[in-house]
């Protein structure tokens, strides 16, 4: 099977630019592994082999001319498809879509070229990124590469399959309640969701806007820093961007954890969260704790009703984000309507999938006469509570630790007849989201099963940089991302 | 807190149209949800403000200058129908115009 010439972005980048590695190579090398893996694995919906090619050459030019070809010089990206790439189908894995071609990029994917990378494809997920194991897409279901009858997690998942299964060294993904680091938990990679305003969202297809960020998934800390650094900061064409600088993350990487205080969640310890799990979470206490940080055991409030918050508002958003697709100005148009509300409630039923039309029907429910203040001010009023208890937490700690899901990946159909057992996928997730505030998926090995475990470190608003000197410490420690194993590999090439 | 969910009601302020199995389905699932859901009244919130987003940082402001935006042959390069430079839509009224239905006029600004 073709390997990959670097194991992670930063080698990639660092190959290129001393001349070892001639960019046109290593996309071709990318290209050739998506197309040998990913008919087992549906992890993609559009590979953009001419573009990929031509950007290659463009990079090879600008080496020969002694330019400096910048910190993510020829490394492959992966897109997730709701995020716009121009003449890239956007279909956001919906059929609503139908053929719609992006007539822009997106601010984060046009500085992560500045930086050098080449964006080689774009990536399923679930439907308007709503779900959380790339089940919900209209283009059939991802798979996890370590074992392809399990999911690979979501919404993100496509995009972790690309980086797992080595089509590309990192890739983009967003996030409105754990759809970066729950796929990177169950495919074993580095996630991150960065601070509520770092990354523009300007060409990201819109979900939740007080929720939704870009994130990255990497094979390593270095990897998440580098895009981290090329992709923040603030763009006038997305007005949440915050007008503050952003700290750079990559010169401060290697300063360790020592005297940093970090709070152990209890939460993670709790019934319904599998052994083996609890005891990573423990491991990666010690690890940090052996480097030189405090740690004391906390808990967070309100655990119960974080997820309820959490989808009360991501529905009321999505109900008024999603109104958009009506079938008059792009995408999928119901033949034969003869009058235009007739025309609107067609399209909408041929082209949402039954999780969208759920979180579109409790977001119009919860904002209808009646029932508003009973639902949707009162999860407005539990986020102020979330807001609240991080900004308590952060008083006394510079870093929380905890598990990123209660399980390992599971199976295929396992939990597609039950919305609320899908929606607890997020309960160590969705907080950070409420809360606005950065988090990251350390990969933590692999079980006796087989299957990756993460673990996860939340940050203070803005603290991306120290949170991503604790995950290089846990990458150190626990080992980074697993490779995949060999009888996995084999029979995915087979 | 019980609250009653009228399906076909809400798909018709959502503008969804749904099959009569869909409906039989969500009706039996929005049980379970509603149930869920309504965990947030159980929390300590009175008194407490309600946050639309998580941290509200004071907007900067920008020059007013003209900037390019999209060309009107990129607005429609979409468009299912179209007549010259517009979006082609079917009537907004039908000949023999029904009632406004009294549930569409209570959708919330």
């Amino acid at each position: 099977m073709s390997a990959l010439p670097a194991p992670n972005a930063a080698a990639w980048a660092e190959a290129v630019r001393r001349g070892d590695l001639d960019p046109l190579d290593g996309v071709r090398a990318a290209l050739a592994r998506a197309r040998q893996l990913d008919p087992g694995l549906n992890a993609l919906l559009h590979l953009d082999a001419e573009g990929a090619e031509d950007a290659a050459r463009a990079l090879r030019e600008r080496l020969r001319r002694g330019e400096d070809p910048g910190p993510l010089a020829g490394v492959p990206l992966v897109v997730k498809n709701n995020i716009a790439v121009a003449g890239w189908k956007l279909t956001c894995g919906s059929r609503i879509l139908g053929d719609f071609a992006s007539t822009f990029t997106a601010t984060v994917v046009e500085r992560l070229r500045a930086a050098g990378a080449i964006p080689i494809a774009a990536s399923n997920l679930d439907e308007f990124a709503m779900g959380a194991s790339t089940e919900n897409s209209a283009f059939g279901p991802a798979r996890n590469p370590f074992r392809t009858d399990l999911v690979p997690g979501g919404s993100s998942g496509g995009s972790a399959v690309s980086v797992a299964a080595g089509y590309a060294p990192f890739a983009l993904g967003s996030e409105t309640g754990g759809s970066v680091r729950q796929p990177a938990s169950f495919c074993g990679l580095f996630g991150l969701k960065p601070t509520y305003g770092c990354l523009s969202r300007y060409g990201l297809v819109a979900f939740a806007s007080s929720l939704d960020q870009i994130g990255v998934f990497g094979r390593g800390a270095r990897d998440l820093a580098l895009a981290f650094d090329a992709a923040a900061g603030r763009d006038r064409a997305d007005s949440t961007t915050l007008a503050e600088p952003v700290e750079p993350c990559v010169p401060q990487l290697g300063r360790g954890v020592d005297g940093m205080r970090v709070g152990l969640l209890a939460n993670s310890f709790a019934a319904g969260v599998e052994d083996t799990t609890q005891q990573r979470v423990r491991a990666a206490a010690e690890a940090l704790r052996a480097a030189g940080a405090r740690l004391a055991e906390t808990q967070f409030p309100y655990e119960e009703a974080v997820v309820p918050t959490y989808y009360l508002l991501n529905t009321a958003e999505a109900s008024s984000n999603l109104a958009r697709f009506d079938g008059i100005r792009y995408g999928l148009r119901a033949e034969d309507a003869r009058q235009l509300r007739d025309l609107y409630l067609r399209s909408r039923d041929a082209g949402f999938g039954p999780e969208v039309k759920r979180r579109i029907l409790l977001g119009t429910f919860s904002l209808s006469a009646g029932y508003y203040d009973q639902y949707f001010t009162a999860a407005l009023k539990a986020r102020t509570l979330v807001v609240r208890a991080y900004l308590d937490l952060f008083r006394k700690f510079d870093l929380l630790l905890g598990a990123t899901t209660p399980t390992p990946a599971f199976r295929l159909g396992e939990k597609s007849d039950d919305p609320v057992a899908m929606y607890l996928c997020d309960i160590f997730t969705c907080s950070a989201n409420l809360g606005g505030v950065p988090a990251v998926n350390v990969p933590a090995g692999l079980g006796a099963d087989g299957l990756p475990r993460g673990v996860q470190l939340t940050g203070r608003h803005r603290g991306e940089a120290a949170l991503l000197r604790a995950a290089a410490v846990l990458e150190q420690a626990l080992g980074g991302c697993p490779p995949l194993p060999q009888a996995a590999a084999r029979a995915l090439a087979a | 807190m019980g609250a009653r969910f009228d399906v076909r009601k809400v798909a018709q302020l959502a503008c969804l149209g749904l099959t009569e199995s869909e409906e039989e389905r969500l009706r039996r699932e929005f049980e379970a949800i509603l149930e869920f859901v309504a965990k947030v009244q159980a929390l300590p919130l009175e008194g407490v403000p309600a946050s639309v987003h998580s941290v509200a940082p004071p907007l900067p402001w920008e020059a007013d200058e003209p900037r390019p935006g999209l060309h009107t042959e990129q607005a429609l390069a979409g468009a299912p129908d179209r007549i010259a430079e517009f979006f082609k839509v079917p009537p907004i009224l039908a000949h023999a115009a029904a009632p406004r239905r009294p549930e569409e006029a209570e959708t919330r600004e």
